[in-house]
């Protein structure tokens, strides 16, 4: 059987007036169906455009995919016209936003939202949208949902609000839910609520789910494996076990590094990744990590891209060289060299 | 320490939420409209026009077109003069006009006038404006820019030198004698004055199509008629309201002008016509006897500028009302 899934040297790009952003350049990876596959990576490393670019939601102008493929259930959704993506929008693939105080129409009731997909993918009319809304609401715990169903989304929490954005990705039946980071914007409290409930919908429908996020520790609960993303491109991708226990890519454990552990029993002091991502507007042809990376070797790193090469059982890593979490950072000295080369 | 806490009933959930009352964006912005006086009474006396305008026929004593001889401008009703055909009396309760009609029912009739003078336009205002600024604003790019450019051109003309042109141009023809001239006084005021409300919602439009709100309704595979209109148009109604209730206002005024430079509405003599008369004529009428009657003229003016601040009081409370950042 193919998975669900499968993404080939996808490239997004941007026009700006600085010239062109290769926001992701030559991506590819594929998702099982009933599987759910984390996204990591900075800010501006390219997850959330992957996930527009699934949905064809780039806007267009300035963005465009500029090349590869986006196989979706063995049919390529680059090659659907934009009747059929609307098609496959909120049907069979859905997604939740990152803030649900923005992403609920306010001037609409939640029971109109809800019911809009249903009468529009599933035919049903008014009266069946919402014994269905109701019924989807009281799924992910919202009680009495008939009488909510008439309020306007000023009316509630912000976990309730993701709660509702959440029954609108699944009341289609999606084969596939892509949650860009959904719980960014919410309290930890509310954080673990929504990620259970996430995990519980997904056991109870089968969906598969592509989570974003910058977040290794929903991360760590929620996927079964793991794409780490870095400027554009993909640089570790392995199972969730494999990544957290044996990472293989200097970024991949400058991040594990930079955040903090409750089991750690000593004062560890948290070590950040220096500098700043690349500005992916001219991106030379070096690994894009090296002038931040601790592990730098001048005349190897900043001679070509490394590609993304099979570490282990089902692991890549983009670094060209075997290093580990027990690799001892080098000395001071490489740091003035990568100084200079920057 | 004592703490009040409240008592569950055993085995049972005090459910909250029931006793919220429930409460709409429009019903919060009726109840911010409702404690604002001026608006209250400029809605009285708006619903107080439009019965007026609705009942005509029951409510005016005669018929504002039927001429009676040896009546002519006599004076209201509480003015004595020593000329007995010209002295107050209860018959003509606010006098009569040089040719002998009853000047109450003629501003009764004309408050019908008035009153479709500013609503029609801003039908055709909103039609046009609405749709060149959702067209505009969300297309974007070269579409966006033709379209504004042509706003802009229609914008640089001087409105009241447009509208006379038109009114003076076209009198003559067909459209021009449609409904005793008032069809051409809608679509001349309209084709100048949709401008600042194609530009306000294209405002609108460009600010909302960023939202978040309208990516998800994309994600979730809506289609673009159903986000401009389902989606965007109710999240900019706000703004259009408050602007057609301003412009209204200005369309009365504009058609008193029109029709007392003598381009406007042409008064009738058929006594069938539902609108046999103008405050805008009735101004004509009064000024040119000024001299003998200054009342001819003091009514209508009377009535043009109580319907026009209603209406203005109205704009401004529905403004503070649904204004977003009090909510």
């Amino acid at each position: 059987m193919p998975p669900l899934l499968e993404v080939r040297n996808l490239k997004v790009q941007f026009k700006t007036q600085d010239g062109v952003v290769n926001a992701v350049n030559d991506t590819s990876f594929q998702l099982e169906r009933g599987e759910t596959l984390g996204i990591v990576g900075e800010s501006g490393s390219g997850k959330s455009v992957t996930a527009l670019s699934l949905m064809r939601l780039i806007p267009n102008p300035p963005g465009k995919i500029a090349a590869g493929s986006i196989t979706f259930d063995g049919e390529n959704l680059l090659d659907y016209s934009e009747e059929e993506m609307r098609h496959v929008r909120g049907n069979r693939i859905a997604m939740i936003f990152q803030d649900p105080m923005t992403s609920l129409n306010p001037v609409l009731t939640i029971g109109r939202q809800i019911t809009e997909s249903l009468e529009l993918h599933m035919k049903l009319t008014g009266r069946e949208a919402e014994a269905r809304a109701v019924e989807l609401l009281n799924m992910v715990g919202i009680s009495s949902g008939e009488r909510r169903l008439n309020d306007y989304p000023h009316q509630f929490s912000g976990g309730m609000r993701q709660r509702v954005m959440i029954a609108m990705g699944l009341s289609c039946n999606p084969e596939l839910l892509i949650a860009d980071e959904p719980t960014t914007a919410l309290d930890v409290t509310i954080q673990a609520q929504i990620l259970e409930l996430i995990n519980r919908l997904k056991n109870e429908t089968g969906t598969a789910v592509i989570i974003i996020t910058h977040d290794l520790g929903v991360v760590a609960g929620m996927a079964d494996r793991v794409v780490v993303m870095y400027a554009g491109s993909i640089v570790e991708e392995g199972p969730t076990s494999e990544i957290f226990a044996n990472p293989r890519m200097p970024y991949t454990i400058g991040l594990l590094r930079s955040i903090p552990r409750l089991d750690e029993q000593d004062g560890r002091k948290l070590t950040p990744i220096r500098g700043m991502p690349p500005d992916l507007i001219n991106l030379p042809a070096v690994c894009p990590f090296s002038p931040r990376c601790d592990y730098f070797v001048a005349g190897k790193c900043d001679q070509m891209v490394p590609p993304l090469r099979p570490v282990g059982p089902d692991h890549r890593a983009a670094c060209l060289f075997d290093i580990t979490l027990e690799t001892p950072i080098p000395s001071q000295e490489s740091l003035t060299e990568i100084a200079e080369v920057a | 320490m004592t703490t009040t806490a409240q008592t569950v009933p055993k085995g049972g959930v005090i459910d909250l939420n029931v006793m919220r009352k429930e409460r709409s964006l429009w019903g919060d912005a009726w109840h911010r409209l409702s404690r604002n006086r001026a608006a209250v009474a400029g809605i009285v006396v708006i619903v107080f026009f439009i019965l007026v305008a609705i009942f005509a026929p029951l409510l005016a004593p005669f018929n504002p077109t039927i001429q009676t001889s040896n009546n002519s401008l006599r004076l209201p009703s509480w003015v004595h003069t020593a000329d007995q055909s010209r002295t107050g009396n209860f018959n003509n309760l606010l006098g009569t006009d040089a040719i002998g009609r009853d000047l109450f029912s003629q501003l009764i009739y004309g408050a019908r006038v008035s009153l479709i003078v500013g609503f029609i336009p801003q039908v055709l205002i909103l039609a046009i404006g609405v749709t060149l600024g959702l067209v505009a604003g969300f297309a974007g790019g070269r579409i966006d820019n033709l379209l504004m450019r042509f706003t802009d051109i229609i914008y640089a003309f001087p409105d009241t030198l447009f509208v006379i042109t038109i009114a003076t141009a076209f009198r003559e023809t067909w459209v021009g004698q449609a409904f005793n001239g008032l069809l051409l006084i809608f679509i001349s005021f309209s084709i100048i004055t949709w401008t600042g409300m194609a530009r306000l919602v294209r405002g609108q439009v460009l600010s909302l199509k960023e939202k978040e709100f309208i990516e998800a309704a994309r994600a979730v595979g809506v289609p673009t008629p159903t986000i401009l209109f389902r989606h965007i148009l109710p999240n900019s109604l706000a703004p259009i309201i408050v602007a057609v209730t301003f412009g209204i206002p200005g369309a009365i005024i504009g058609e008193a002008v029109l029709t007392f430079i003598g381009v406007g509405m042409r008064p009738s003599t058929n006594a069938n016509n539902p609108f046999p008369t103008s405050w805008g004529s009735m101004l004509l009428d009064g000024y040119a006897n000024i001299n003998s009657t200054p009342y001819m003229l003091l009514f209508p003016v009377i009535c043009v500028g109580l319907l026009t601040m209603a209406f203005t009081f109205l704009g401004d409370g529905l403004r503070d009302a649904l204004d977003p950042r009090e909510q």
